[in-house]
């Protein structure tokens, strides 16, 4: 009998010295990595990219706005008088929703409206009125006698006094230039250039929406042949928001402020410099594929993979991005399906797929920081180590080729045109073309797997 | 350099961990873990058979069938660990957990018989359990 008990009497010594040694390698959790009270080191993202985040990703609460409504004639024709039992125009619509928006929405801080029309001499002229004005204006016409405003002027006054107010700049105008030298025709993109260079020089963004509406009135084209004027009768004309402002307000203005936007926007200038985005390796959602892995076992997020593609197994992995920053329009799956680019530096890499979040995703805490997800497939090294960079390019957009025209003078033929509007735009995008090729880049890092 | 050695020792047959993603758990924490864990209950169970039953204690444990017994609950628990470990670690378990454990076995009976070999001289009954050799008396 002695013998047994001792016998067992081991078993439990050494059940006891099992669970004492388990715990000699534990896994340090990922939660516990984040908890801020740890008094661990930083790691190295949460010094080198914390101080640069809030300025380039928080939106302010509140922005400061200045209105600029175009009264010439030209536009006499989207805002006729309403009468009971029928309906504004489009732009009478939108044009109210926006200007009590910015009138009474929580997001705006500081508001002023104007009224942009010209004087004797040709000079921009920026009336300013209360919200009331405004408002009678957009509903019960135009009475004012003003011929057509020279675009590039009005642009230059407007954006002059908005970065003096250090307010966000919205203008709503045809943008049917009339100017009264003929010969400004040749130089337009140029001249647009030149009034908004300012913008440029101070980091200030552009936002172009393009919105139809219907015309009732006369309409002067820019093309005088055959015809001076046209009466329409609710033929669809082009009209456009322009809004000009630091990144993060203007960002707040598009997608806080108006909140539906047309199909037809344009970006200028703009650039998100540090997107989150991690590769997730271990999320049950996105099985990767092949020999990957992080380089830190529990680096969160995970910017640095370690990889090996084989002939016969290809490298597969998901990264999630926060794309919740960007305009609308790019967070489209279909956008981003069609413009967003994969590219290796020391692997040749593609992308299989991206998605965007759902219910489903939302559900694990660890992958609802992220909008999107993009599958990359990496099928060959050529170096031991390198890049692999997601990178959205500004893509001019292809509507404003199909909104212009180069005669505009019978919008009945030819309805939703804009003369030159090309030459416009090819302006304002001369004035960002040296900055950054792309609106985000994300770069995952990866070494040889060993 | 302690972790290399035993990411070395066990992919040397094994090859890279499966699945993929969960390389650095098995190289930084589990094969570490279950090294050390197999060395030091390995160590400690042949100094219990040979020192503490069979020198401090006489308790007839000294033939060849309990040698083995003791050999074999050696190679439980070093199949259990192996398991509890990946488990405890989040790590999605494959067949190549299972080849793993079963390796920690081989690598258990193995370094069982190395202890006893070299340690058994110091037991007075059962310094000729497994084999005499090398020991001449």
């Amino acid at each position: 009998m002695l013998p047994n008990t001792k016998f067992y009497s081991i078993h439990i010594a050494l059940i006891g010295l099992l669970l004492t040694l388990a715990g000699c390698y534990t896994k340090q959790s990922a939660e516990e990595e984040r908890d801020p009270d740890i008094a661990v080191p930083p790691q190295g993202r949460s010094s080198a990219e914390a101080p640069a985040e809030p300025t380039e990703l928080q939106e302010p609460s509140t922005v400061h706005v200045n209105v600029y409504l175009e009264i010439s004639n030209g536009m006499k024709g989207f805002m006729p008088p309403v009468v009971a039992g029928k309906a504004g125009t489009e732009f009478q619509e939108r044009m109210n929703r926006l200007v009590s928006e910015v009138q009474d929405g929580r997001y705006v801080d500081r508001k002023a409206f104007y009224l942009a029309k010209e004087d004797a001499q040709g000079k921009p002229v920026l009336d300013s009125v209360s919200y009331n004005v405004i408002k009678k204006y957009i509903a019960n016409g135009i009475r004012d006698d003003v011929r057509g405003t020279p675009l590039p002027e009005m642009l230059r006054a407007a954006l002059q006094q908005s970065l003096d107010h250090e307010a966000v700049a919205v203008i709503i105008s045809d943008f049917i230039h009339g100017p009264s030298d003929q010969g400004q025709f040749l130089s337009l993109d140029s001249d647009i250039r030149g009034a908004l260079r300012e913008a440029e020089r101070q980091g200030l963004v552009v936002a172009v929406l393009g919105d139809l509406s219907a015309f009732h009135g006369t309409y002067h084209p820019a093309v005088k042949k055959p015809e001076v004027r046209r009466i329409l009768k609710g033929e669809q004309i082009p009209f456009y928001t322009w809004v000009i402002g630091k990144q993060p307000d203007v960002q707040v203005v598009i997608n806080r402020v108006f909140r539906d936007l047309p199909q037809q926007q344009a970006y200028f200038g703009f650039a998100y410099k540090t997107t989150p985005f991690s590769a997730l390796l271990k999320s049950g959602n996105f099985k990767p594929a092949g020999i990957v892995y992080c380089s830190s076992r529990n680096a969160d997020p995970c910017t640095s993979v370690n990889l090996q593609p084989q002939p016969d197994e290809q490298v597969e992995f998901t990264v999630g991005i926060d794309l919740s920053t960007l305009p609308a329009n790019m967070q489209r799956v279909a956008y981003l399906k069609q413009h967003l680019k994969v590219m290796g530096n020391g692997c040749r890499a593609a992308m299989v797929s991206v998605i965007a979040t759902d219910e489903g995703i939302r559900a694990t805490p660890d992958l609802a920081r992220y909008t999107h997800f993009v599958r990359v497939q990496v099928t060959q090294l050529t170096a031991n180590s390198g890049s692999v960079y997601i990178q959205l390019p500004h893509v001019y957009p292809a509507w404003v080729e199909k909104w212009s025209t180069e005669n505009d003078n019978n919008p009945i033929k030819e309805p939703g045109r804009t003369y030159q509007l090309t030459k416009i735009m090819d302006g304002v995008q001369a004035l960002y073309r040296d900055q950054s090729d792309h609106i985000f880049n994300v770069s995952v890092q990866f070494n040889k797997a060993d | 350099m302690i972790q290399k050695f035993f990411w070395g020792l066990y992919e040397m047959f094994l090859g890279r961990p499966i699945p993929a993603n969960f390389t650095n758990d098995y190289r930084e924490v589990v094969f570490p873990n279950t090294g050390l864990l197999l060395i030091i209950i390995t160590l400690a169970i042949v100094l219990i058979y040979y020192y503490v039953l069979n020198r401090m204690m006489s308790t007839g444990l000294y033939k060849t069938q309990h040698w083995v017994m003791f050999l074999v609950l050696n190679a439980i628990i070093a199949f259990i660990i192996p398991v509890v470990q990946v488990n405890a670690n989040g790590i999605d378990t494959h067949s190549y957990t299972f080849m793993f454990a079963f390796l920690n076995v081989i690598y258990s009976l193995v370094l069982f018989f190395l202890f006893s070999i070299l340690l058994k001289r110091g037991s007075v009954q059962a310094w000729t359990t497994p084999v005499k050799w090398p020991n001449k008396k």
